[in-house]
């Protein structure tokens, strides 16, 4: 390109030369790191820091106050032969199968439905999404208020005749304290993953529904053969938070239940918290931490085995 | 523009800054506490700032300031008290983690002797005992509340309030249907039985809100039904709580949850809010609620609100192996001194003052129905317009301690790890998940594991 190419809207700027390739490559590459580093110095201090710092607290028996000192394996012998502790993880399993399916299913049905609509799109989604935008202590306490049997929907259901909720204690009752727990935090959560599954169900091409309904296809038949597989990736995304945070779930479970009646709802996040904070063993609660973190991070792992075996998940 | 930055520089970046990031969270975790700290020196010359934490919220906050701390910086120009406030339920944590840290405030506030130990053993807290000796500590508390702060010997703490356990019960109630007001086992439990054939729930209850609730069903049981002495002799080592006092105090609270005399039952003592209980109790769908000291705020509300009226009786005798009346001693909060306090003088000063100046206190007191420190109280103390019903409260209180007759509340005398222990599983044993058998062969494992660790705070000896 030469000076007389240029238009009369670019007279009197300067023209436009390409740098030669060697220049380009005598650029430092470390430029970009200096713009990455303050992001990078957050994540170490308040991140990656902590994290490094639990994993030798873990072999240590530190009470969050004095020195801690190193003992080996004793903390994770410990956890295996801790009853408590083995209660805990089969109720973060629990929470795990549940969020993994009800969850998933509604929300899955929820963002189909809404591509399927014009009118109200909006409405819908805000609706959906409203619960998780609201605090979890405001939603502990609706929910807790609405399963009250002296003052919740039981006693307006009462007053209409209908008794048949007048002895169900929803959070009293140790059989039914952990369901009612997941199924509160689930109330919050499927609005989060309609949005996400929204989003992706979007971005499918269109014309892979032409040609579905072209050979015949009714709406399901487009769900299951078109739209689940294009968003397959965000599913599975979807999925692999959904165990995640599982295993980290906390505030609704200390809010509505604090781990009772009798530990029918404890998960590992609050005895975690009591170790650390209640009866000072900070190394024991850290070891705990680390056993979860390697649950989570078998989960990934096995995931991005699968994957580099060719998987298409 | 091609990047020559590979995948394995990458993460070799992110591990040596990780590996810094660990090496810098460990470093700084425990900072040096090796120093000596400096002799005491005299309060009233005393001056400078202090960083208070206080976990003092909603009406009483205003209080707070004018009886706490304008009236400390009135009577010491010299000191600023830098009050912050934190989360109730969040200070002891916050303060843990600050302490451990190097930092935090100069006072420091715990949740009771139990807790102080910690802080004492980690060298977190400055003795107090030059600060007792030149300004006269023993004679302004109670004979037992200087021990009550002691570890291995040293003072490090102050009790900030001294509460008990009671009965409040529903006077309207009781006075309409010609109820007594029960000093034994027997006529108590002919109480609850008229009460529930009447279809009144004999006791208002709940840990909904808070689980510790169940603590004080057990501090009852070991105290009015197994006794204080025996309590006293399990606390310090002289018996096992696998003994068979403990045990049946176990079976006979159970006893009472499946008759339905607390709460109704046991799910619903699971979900009942504290709201409910003051209600039930101020409209007499409940005839009593053992509760302690620092309901008075709420009862005085919710009966206001009713229009009955209430009072408290002492905690039965259960069995021949208590006495009546008798009361649990409680220490809901201590304040001690940090080690890394630049102005310890400046705290002392202000611990000092709290002892003085009891008409501060006795006005926070009558504001807000809070429980005063534990000095020695008389009537004249208590001016005429503060509630009549707090005031025979905590005079019976200090009689009662002064003559000997007092047991052990669990948060107070107990170590973490039992104290952890018979909160949580004392819902197991009203669930019938748990024995009282096994319940107490665990709560005496725990103790032991609590007493090879050096956990176990000081156990005043019950003398008059």
């Amino acid at each position: 390109m030469t000076d007389a190419t240029l238009g009369a809207a670019d007279a009197g700027r300067r023209p436009y030369k390409a740098k030669p390739v060697w220049r380009l490559r005598r650029q430092s590459p470390w430029r970009h790191w200096i713009f990455l580093m303050p992001l990078a110095l957050f994540n170490v201090c308040v991140v990656l820091g902590p994290a490094v710092a639990t994993v030798y607290y873990a072999f240590t028996d530190w009470t969050g106050l004095q020195p801690p000192n190193f003992i080996g394996l004793d903390n994770f012998a410990r956890l295996v032969t801790d009853a408590e502790f083995h209660s805990a993880v089969l109720h973060n399993l629990f929470y795990a199968a549940f969020m993994l399916t009800v969850p998933v299913v509604m929300a899955l049905t929820g963002a189909f439905l809404l591509t399927r609509i014009t009118r109200f799109r909006l409405l819908f989604r805000t609706l959906y999404f409203l619960p998780y935008i609201v605090i979890s202590v405001v939603n502990g306490a609706i929910w807790q208020y609405l399963l009250s049997p002296e003052q919740g929907v039981a006693k307006q259901l009462s007053s209409l005749g209908i008794d048949w909720l007048n002895d169900i204690y929803f959070l009293g009752d140790d059989r039914l304290a952990l369901p009612t727990v997941v199924f509160v935090d689930h109330w919050h959560w499927w609005g989060f993953l309609v949005v996400l599954l929204l989003a992706a169900m979007q971005d499918v091409d269109p014309v892979y529904y032409e040609s579905a309904r072209l050979d015949g296809a009714n709406r399901w038949q487009e769900f299951f053969h078109v739209t689940l597989p294009a968003i397959r990736p965000t599913l599975t995304f979807v999925l692999i938070l959904t165990i995640i945070w599982s295993f980290l779930a906390y505030d609704y479970a200390y809010i509505l239940t604090q781990g009772g009646p009798a530990g029918a709802s404890m998960l590992v996040s609050i005895l975690l918290n009591t170790h650390a904070f209640q009866l000072n063993e900070a190394g024991y609660a850290s070891a705990m931490g680390l056993t979860m973190t390697a649950f989570t991070v078998a989960v990934i792992g096995v995931y991005v085995y699968l994957r580099r075996r060719g998987w298409e998940i | 523009m091609e990047s020559d930055t590979s995948r394995r520089t990458f993460l070799i970046g992110t591990g040596l800054a990780a590996s810094s990031g660990g090496l810098l969270a460990a470093c700084s975790a425990n900072p040096d506490r090796s120093e000596t700290p400096p002799p005491a020196g005299n309060v009233q010359e005393a001056s400078g700032e202090i960083d208070v934490w206080s976990s003092v919220e909603g009406a009483q906050r205003s209080s707070y300031e004018t009886y706490y701390v304008n009236a400390f910086e009135k009577a010491y120009p010299e000191i600023t008290v830098n009050v912050s406030y934190r989360p109730l339920g969040q200070l002891e944590q916050q303060t843990q983690t600050a302490l451990a840290a190097g930092r935090g405030p100069d006072l420091v506030t715990a949740s009771g002797p139990a807790d102080i130990g910690g802080y004492a053993t980690a060298d977190l807290l400055l003795p107090l005992d030059e600060y007792a000796a030149d300004n006269d500590w023993s004679e302004k508390l109670l004979p037992w509340a200087l021990e009550s702060g002691k570890v291995d010997g040293t003072l490090y703490a102050l009790p900030q309030d001294f509460e008990t356990l009671v009965i409040f019960y529903n006077k309207t109630l009781f006075e309409r249907h010609g109820y007594p007001t029960p000093q034994d086992r027997v006529s108590l439990e002919d109480l609850c039985a008229e009460l529930q054939a009447a279809g009144i729930t004999p006791f208002a209850a709940g840990n909904a809100e808070f689980q510790a609730v169940s603590e004080w069903w057990v501090t009852l049981m070991f105290n009015h039904f197994a006794g204080a002495d025996l309590t006293y002799e399990a606390l310090t080592g002289e018996r096992s709580w696998e003994d068979p006092a403990f045990v049946d105090s176990m079976g006979l609270i159970k006893d009472y949850f499946r008759k339905g005399w607390v709460a109704g039952g046991v799910r619903r003592y699971f979900t009942t809010q504290f709201a409910t209980m003051y209600e039930d109790l101020a409209n007499g769908n409940a005839g009593m609620m053992m509760s302690g000291s620092w309901e008075f705020p709420q009862l005085n509300e919710h009966f206001a609100s009713s229009g009955q009226d209430y009072g408290w009786f002492p905690i039965p005798r259960l069995s021949g192996m208590a006495v009546y009346p008798s009361f649990d001693i409680g220490i809901g909060e201590t304040s001690s001194i940090s080690k890394q306090s630049d102005n310890p003088d400046g705290v002392a000063a202000y611990l000092n003052w709290q002892l003085e100046d009891r008409e501060a206190m006795m006005k926070f007191v009558q504001d807000t129905d809070a429980s005063p420190m534990p000095v020695p109280l008389s009537e004249d103390d208590f001016p005429e317009s503060m509630n009549p019903r707090l005031a025979s409260h905590f005079l019976a209180l200090v009689d009662a301690t002064n003559q000997g007759n007092f047991g052990y509340t669990t948060w107070t005398f107990w170590p973490s790890g039992a104290h952890n222990f018979c909160v949580k599983k004392f819902d197991s044993v009203i669930s019938d998940e748990m024995t009282p058998e096994e319940f107490s062969a665990g709560h005496e494992a725990a103790f032991s594991r609590d007493r090879d660790r050096g956990l176990v705070p000081n156990i005043i000896p019950r003398t008059a």
